[in-house]
């Protein structure tokens, strides 16, 4: 493979993804730069979780030719309206030759076909659309779990390394304290995790993916659920990360997307229509929901 | 806020004091009841002692990965019958590599059939896990139950392996374990004690005679429990034991941070594969003559039994669970016990006399043939009213972490945690405040 520019984090180049009949994904691109906040945007069902799912390798994705079509007689209205919306705002040009599969980079690396902690090893976490957490451990135990390739973690170095365990864990515990300071949430440090809220959920999730110091970071809908407040509040605090990674974000709330993304894409049935800074968008809002159908 | 956790955990404690007294006091009862009817009390006291110490290690075992992992294994009896089976054939059929060596060689024969057990349960246990550890919970369950028959009647039918060839005639199913008749001798205790030390305990207070055996059997025992208990206890309170609890609550989030969860659940699917087979030698040693047929699934459910009465995830709590049962069940099988405590329902009872004459019922309900029942009922009792069991696992604290910080560290953290507290409640009131403002505009 050809080496990435330096400033491009992440790269993935027409992924497919099918569910048996449902076409998820069809060939959608995205290219986020290092050290930006890059939105995702479209209706529901349109596929973005999917993306997330393929780029961090929860799912494997479809070889283009996997699908197989029915005869059509002729294009669809919706197909016709996409061909020339792409066209115009610069989405994913259409190819040919339909065989062309896809990849995802991250940095220099090639994702396909790692395990998903696999892929949480390079350095990309993500959260999931609904919140988890391990219920019966306390936040600071939650942060603790998350630091990867702890020395404790080796089942022979439990009695044979104690006291290289006993300084990581000192090591671990101040930072996880020091994240939950910068999220917050000191004041649940002692709770556990099934008596938290919604929105304590949502901020320790992030924290514990600030544990591995991730250099790309993948938000589903951190903010869904969430009441505007804290919501603006979980966003002054992804802003903030801007500065050591990038941040690729999945979000419905369009005040949010338009006012902190420097890029967004603009995703339907599974492919990219649109892409560009949220002024170009903006100007074509007026298209885009002429064929979205919705406030977008 | 506090005041009122503190509160829900004694009462919870108060409330686990409580069922543990109604469960102990019937049972200490019958087993007293059962032990003064003896006449050589000392055999049957370490009888049951023997093997609370037996099926302590396989509850271990079990816990280890049910309690800590969340892998419900129900094939836990096939590594039983693996370490026994191996480790009595080895030692005390096939004799081979070391028996026959003058001097140390009934020593090293058993060692070494003691470790080629332990060391074949780890690798069945691991191949096991191999293509299983990635189900589903319930489909591990089916898997492991079959994979646990599978060993048994393996075990059952291929005579040429594993029957023990006899002087005359076919093999025989039953296999001997002559380990501690060949260590020990048939020696009685009493009658050493009174020989060297002039010490008459025993015969004093009528408790009947013991053997040498007995004695060094339990001294070892209660040894391997302690190292077994020890080794858990550490699993558990490492990061490695975190990272199982965490495993058990949401693989998918572990996953996500970069854990292979597969290691996990195979490693510690081997590891107590190997305890389970340890369990095996112990349980043959104890009963000296065994079959296949005593392996059979019941004895994996009697082990959940135990842990879930005692509570999961904890050892202290195996160890309860497994005390009060074993003590029921041998008391039950007492034949004073039997005949005295019983209650007769049939024609002669008061009331429902008429009912069970017209039914032509008879029946003597005596803690024998109901024990199943009586087990049955205690557990689903645990299961819906005291899921966590008798002593439930230790709540996590955050006592473990911080004690590494330096008292300044900890100082400006629990600071920061009063704070933010504070803080947190004025900024929900003055939330309050402008929601309030806004539902009246
Ligand atoms: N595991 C699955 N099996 C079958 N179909 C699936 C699966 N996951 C997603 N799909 C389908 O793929 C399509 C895209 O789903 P996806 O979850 O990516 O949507 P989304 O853009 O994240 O929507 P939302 O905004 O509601 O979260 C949907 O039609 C969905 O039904
Ligand atoms: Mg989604």
């Amino acid at each position: 493979m050809e080496k990435q520019p330096d400033n491009i984090s992440l790269k993935a180049h027409k992924i497919h993804k099918y569910f048996g009949g449902v076409k998820a994904l069809e060939g959608s691109s995205v290219v986020v730069t290092k050290n930006k906040l890059i939105s995702l945007i479209g209706p529901n069902g349109s596929g973005k979780t999917t993306l997330f799912n393929v780029i961090s390798c929860w799912l494997s994705k479809s070889h283009p030719d996997d699908f197989i079509e029915e005869p059509e007689d002729e294009p669809k209205l919706q197909t016709r309206i996409l061909k020339t919306l792409k066209k115009k705002f610069g989405g994913n040009e259409e190819t040919d030759e339909r065989t062309e599969v896809g990849y995802v980079d991250f940095e220099d690396l090639r994702l396909d076909g790692l395990d998903a902690h696999e892929a949480a090893l390079t350095g990309m976490m993500r959260t999931f659309q609904t919140t988890r957490n391990w219920p019966k451990l306390t936040v600071l135990e939650n942060l603790l779990v998350a630091p990867q390739n702890q020395t404790g973690e080796s089942f022979t170095n439990i009695f044979f390394k104690r006291k290289q365990i006993n300084e990581e864990e000192r090591k671990n515990t101040l930072k996880a304290l020091e994240i939950l300071e910068f999220l917050e949430i000191t004041h649940i440090r002692d709770q556990i995790g099934e008596e938290l809220s919604g929105g304590q959920l949502k901020l320790l999730a992030l924290g514990r993916l600030l544990m591995t110091a991730p250099r790309l970071i993948l938000l589903d809908e951190p903010m869904a659920g969430v009441n505007p407040t804290l919501g603006n509040k979980i966003m002054d605090k992804i802003l903030e990360l801007k500065v050591d990674s990038t941040i690729f974000l999945i979000e419905h709330n369009m005040d949010v997307v338009f006012n902190y993304s420097d890029e967004i894409f603009v995703m339907a049935s599974g492919k990219i229509i649109a892409q560009g800074t949220p002024n170009e968008i903006e100007t074509n809002k007026d298209v885009i929901k002429a064929y979205l159908g919705v406030d977008y | 806020m506090a005041r009122i956790i503190r509160k829900t955990r004694i009462n919870d404690k108060f409330r686990s004091f409580i069922v543990g007294v109604a469960l102990a006091v019937p049972i200490l009862y019958l087993y007293a009841y059962a032990f003064l009817a003896q006449t050589n009390k000392s055999i049957f006291l370490i009888g049951t002692i023997l093997a609370i110490l037996v099926f302590f290690v396989g509850a271990l075992s079990l816990d280890l990965e049910v309690g800590s992992v969340g892998l419900p294994n129900f094939g836990k009896v096939g590594f039983f019958a693996l370490g026994a089976y191996i480790s009595t054939l080895l030692y005390s059929v096939y004799r081979w590599p070391f028996y026959y060596i003058p001097g140390i060689g009934p020593i090293a024969q058993f060692i070494f059939s003691c470790l080629v057990a332990i060391i074949f349960s780890a690798l069945v246990g691991y191949l096991v896990s191999v293509p299983t550890v990635k189900l589903r919970a319930d489909y591990f369950a089916i898997m492991t139950i079959a994979g646990g028959e599978i060993i048994r009647l393996l075990l059952q039918y291929e005579r040429r392996w594993f029957w023990a060839p006899a002087p005359v005639g076919p093999p025989t199913q039953v296999i001997s374990n002559r380990v501690k008749v060949e260590f020990t001798g048939l020696y009685p205790f009493n009658q050493t004690l009174a020989d060297f030390f002039g010490f008459t305990f025993f015969e004093d207070h009528n408790l009947g005679s013991i053997f040498i055996w007995q004695v060094v059997l339990i001294v070892i025992f209660v040894l391997i429990s302690i190292l077994v208990y020890w080794f858990v206890e550490q699993i558990r309170k490492s990061p490695y034991g975190r990272t199982l609890r965490a495993i058990r609550e949401d693989d998918i989030t572990v996953t996500s941070v970069g854990k292979d969860v597969s290691r996990f659940r195979w490693q510690v699917t081997t590891l107590a594969a190997c305890i389970a087979g340890l369990a095996g030698i112990m349980y043959a040693m104890t009963f000296s003559a065994f079959e296949a047929g005593d392996f059979r699934p019941f004895l994996t459910f009697d082990l959940y039994i135990f842990i879930i009465i005692g509570g999961l995830g904890n050892s202290r709590g195996a160890f309860a669970g497994t005390a009060l049962v074993q003590m029921f069940l041998r008391a039950a099988q007492v034949q004073e016990v039997k005949e005295n405590i019983f209650l007769y329902l049939g024609k002669e009872s008061p009331l429902i006399g008429p009912l069970f004459d017209f039914l032509q019922l008879d029946v003597y309900i005596n803690p024998d043939n109901m024990r199943l029942v009586i087990l049955g009922i205690i557990l689903i009792l645990f299961l819906l009213f005291m899921p966590s069991g008798l002593i439930p696992e230790p709540k996590t604290d955050n006592e473990k972490y911080l004690q590494y910080l330096t008292p300044e560290e900890r100082l400006s953290s629990d600071k920061a945690v009063a704070t933010r507290q504070s803080l947190t409640e004025r900024e929900r009131i003055d939330e309050e405040d402008v929601t309030e403002l806004n539902s009246n505009i």
